[in-house]
């Protein structure tokens, strides 16, 4: 195990660069929820929120939804190193129940994060 | 030596009073905001940072039921989303059928002067605004004598200004 964890720091800290450590679920709530309440100048801790292309016939309301309601992880995230993102795929719902997913990539170096909607 | 992150392309703008950011994410035609940082990219993605951005809907809602013009299909849908509900939770609560706020949302019909002051007040008094509650108390006689019928062509800008969204005042 040691050993295992020792190789994946070596990995993260490689020629590619020191990749952050991902968020858990409850950390990326937390991350979004702050981010969607209140300005980055305010709270210094907020993420700055960026958001991407919505899909036809969702709405910013149907993101703060989504994101505040219960939800998992679509599938394991997922280090994206052309962009230097970890990037994490959401399953929730819209206002109108159906079932859709949000992208999340976020940059920690810029404190920043984007979202992207795609219907399921 | 470690690579180094690879620049995305995209260009930074600000959104100013004298060329707005057109917020359509929201779910309305005529809304702009002043202020804030946008992304350009090469593959015509536009990228918008937003601010506190619940504090905006809620004041982008608030103008809505403040407003004296009756109100467009796509403001009865952005108030229905506000709240968080479902178009036949919504239906049911305003005493209509699915079908008929359907064709509301969808400007295939208009509302009734009685349910436009009712949407806006079920809007009121259900929402997580708790500043409108006790606006919509001091002025619902005016709100409820000063409706018009009639769609309107006013925009509606809002200017995030120290960090908070403000009402920008428009021109007569």
């Amino acid at each position: 195990m040691a050993r295992l964890v020792q190789k994946e720091l070596l990995d993260n800290m490689s020629t590619a660069g020191y990749i952050p450590p991902q968020l858990g679920e409850a950390e990326l709530r937390k991350l979004l929820l702050e981010a969607l309440d209140s300005a980055p100048d305010v709270n210094p801790e907020t993420y700055r929120a960026r958001f991407d292309h919505l899909e036809r016939g969702l709405s910013v309301d149907d993101v703060i939804h989504g994101l505040e309601r219960p939800w998992l992880f679509e599938r394991a995230p997922k280090f994206n190193r052309r962009e230097w993102q970890w990037k994490y795929r959401i399953a929730t719902e819209s206002i109108e129940g159906e079932s859709i997913v949000i992208v999340v990539a976020v940059d920690t170096g810029n404190r920043s994060f984007e979202v992207i909607t795609r219907w399921k | 030596m470690p690579k180094q992150k690879p620049e995305l392309s995209r260009v930074e703008h600000l959104a100013t009073d004298e060329d707005p950011f057109h917020y359509l994410a929201c779910g309305l035609p005529n809304v702009y905001l002043v202020g804030i940082k946008y992304f350009t990219c090469e593959d015509g993605r536009v990228i918008a940072e937003i601010p506190a951005v619940k504090q905006l809907m809620r004041l982008i809602a608030r103008d809505l039921v403040e407003r004296p013009d009756s109100l467009s299909g796509s403001e009865i849908r952005f108030l229905r989303k506000r709240l968080g509900k479902k178009a036949v939770d919504f239906a049911r609560d305003l005493g209509i059928e699915a079908e008929t706020l359907s064709r509301y949302e969808n400007d295939k019909q208009e509302p009734s002067e009685s349910l436009d002051k009712l949407i806006r007040l079920l809007y009121a008094i259900s929402s997580d605004d708790p500043e409108l509650i006790e606006q919509v108390r001091a002025i619902l006689d005016s709100l409820l004598a000063a409706w018009k019928a009639g769609p309107t062509d006013v925009k509606i800008v809002k200017k995030i200004d120290n960090n908070a969204w403000t009402d920008v005042p428009l021109a007569a």
